[in-house]
């Protein structure tokens, strides 16, 4: 609980400073970066942007990478609707149905075009894993998409959405935070947001303050975590469980 | 009002569960709350099965009206989609009825002889994405892609018996690379990960990120 009120107090404080006009600098991330590129490639090539916010539940262990992924997919649609190319997003979770639905009609209007939103840009295909997996590759394959989007948490499915989404060409920008399936989206995407780069995704891309300065606090607290690490190496090399003690107390 | 209430709603809701999880000894009284949140969970989530079910209702019989390409497809999932509904409930709210019997087998015949061996043939097809995306990555275009051949030859090597047999250095090393570095990295993600879980959870919480109310 004290690991949480430093992050807590760490986050506040950063967001404080920020308010104030000290916002931190960001460190570039690819995926991120490359995230309206591939957009611009796919109205290039008149193909349609497909996205996909994970596979798990709203209300799971898994909330925190759904939550990441919706928030993304907002820019992506703002996006989608700037450039006026379609955009296909499916959803596994009944619950992260009407948030999906949500956050794509509200980036439409914010990228000029309000009147692109239709129920069919955000259908369910299936919960089941693998009748889900089966839909994402008929949307990709058939609607020959442009760019394939997948960010959130996701199983055994990463890899036949990634390289499904590769096989039609498509520039491909994964992200998870499971780290059985990074190795999967690093092999088979152009661009794989790792850890905790998809919670940095909402504050990256929308350069909001309070957001950018929690980014720091959330440094701040992966150094302390980094220091605790090393002192309790050294302490528990010489024989003292002080560190161990603290930290299971 | 229409964003500060949903925001209010959620915010009172998460710092509850969470004052409960670290309180629970000395604040009892908030597990009676908690335990009566999560059951609105499971009657919501309920309710979005609902609503999931009409959007998939919805979208396909467009399909169907439009005689859009691939609509028989469509037709297909709608009618199992009734089928399947229909022979469960009815069944399930009269099992001793005569009739009962033959819905139990078209029931368990959509579920066992249709929808477990077509996930699992779509299931097998990940072998050929594997060998796909290996064939891709695999090539050394870059140093890193270079390192990524090069431990992914040594862990395949080394989990072969054939590895063992050129040399037992090859199962050493595997072992080296799955032991020491991958789980120095795996531990790195998840802890970073796991703090930009918290962070993201207490900007929502504060209603910094609202994606539950679609981001705005």
């Amino acid at each position: 609980m004290l690991m949480l009120l430093f992050a807590v107090g760490a986050i506040w404080y950063f967001m404080q400073r920020a308010r104030r006009g000290q916002v931190p600098t960001v460190r570039p991330i690819a995926g991120l970066q490359a995230t309206a590129e591939a957009v611009g490639r796919a109205t290039e090539m008149g193909r349609p942007v497909f996205y996909v916010p994970g596979r798990t539940e709203i209300n799971t262990a898994g909330a925190a990478q759904t939550l990441a992924g919706l928030e993304m997919l907002g820019y992506v649609a703002e996006l989608s609707a700037r450039y006026e190319v379609p955009l296909r997003t499916a959803v596994a979770a009944p619950t992260v149905l009407p948030v999906a639905e949500e956050m794509v009609r509200q980036g439409y209007p914010r990228g000029g075009e309000p009147g692109l939103y239709r129920p069919e840009v955000v259908p369910l295909p299936s919960s089941a894993q693998v009748a889900f997996a089966a839909g994402c590759l008929d949307i990709m394959h058939r609607e020959k998409v442009g760019a394939a989007f997948l960010i959130g948490e996701f199983q055994a499915e990463s890899l036949m959405l990634a390289e499904g989404a590769a096989q039609v060409g498509a520039i491909v920008i994964s992200g998870t935070a499971r780290t059985f399936q990074i190795p999967f989206f690093v092999v088979a995407s152009d661009y794989t947001l790792i850890g905790e780069e998809i919670f940095a995704a909402g504050a990256y891309l929308s350069g909001d303050r309070d957001r950018l300065g929690g980014l720091a606090g959330q440094d701040w607290t992966k150094i302390l975590a980094v220091a605790l690490m090393l002192v309790g190496a050294i302490l528990v090399t010489f024989g003292q469980q002080a560190i161990v003690r603290f930290l299971s107390w | 009002m229409r964003k500060e209430i949903p925001m209010a709603v959620a915010s009172i809701c998460g710092f509850l569960v969470l004052i409960n999880f670290f309180f629970e000894k000395a604040l009892p009284f908030t597990k009676g709350w908690v335990d009566t949140l999560q059951n609105w969970g499971v009657v919501v989530s309920a309710f979005a099965m609902g609503l999931a079910a009409v959007n998939l209702v919805f979208i396909h019989a467009r399909h169907i009206a439009r005689r859009s390409p691939g609509w028989y497809n469509s037709l297909a999932l709608l009618v199992a989609m009734v089928l399947s509904t229909v022979s469960g409930i009815v069944f399930y709210a009269a099992p001793k009825a005569a009739w009962a019997a033959g819905l139990r087998s078209l029931w368990t015949y959509l579920f066992n002889g249709l929808l477990k061996p077509l996930g699992a043939a779509m299931f097998s097809t990940l072998v050929f994405f594997i060998a796909s995306a290996a064939f891709r990555s695999f090539r050394a275009r870059s140093v890193e892609a270079a390192i990524l051949l090069g431990a992914g030859l040594i862990a395949l090597l080394g989990a072969a018996p054939i590895g063992e047999l050129i040399s037992e250095a090859f199962p050493r090393a595997s072992n080296w690379i799955m032991d020491v570095p991958n789980v120095a990295g795996n531990r790195a993600i998840i802890m970073g990960a796991a703090i930009g879980a918290v962070a993201l959870g207490f900007r929502i919480l504060l209603g910094i990120d609202r994606p539950y109310i679609g981001g705005e």
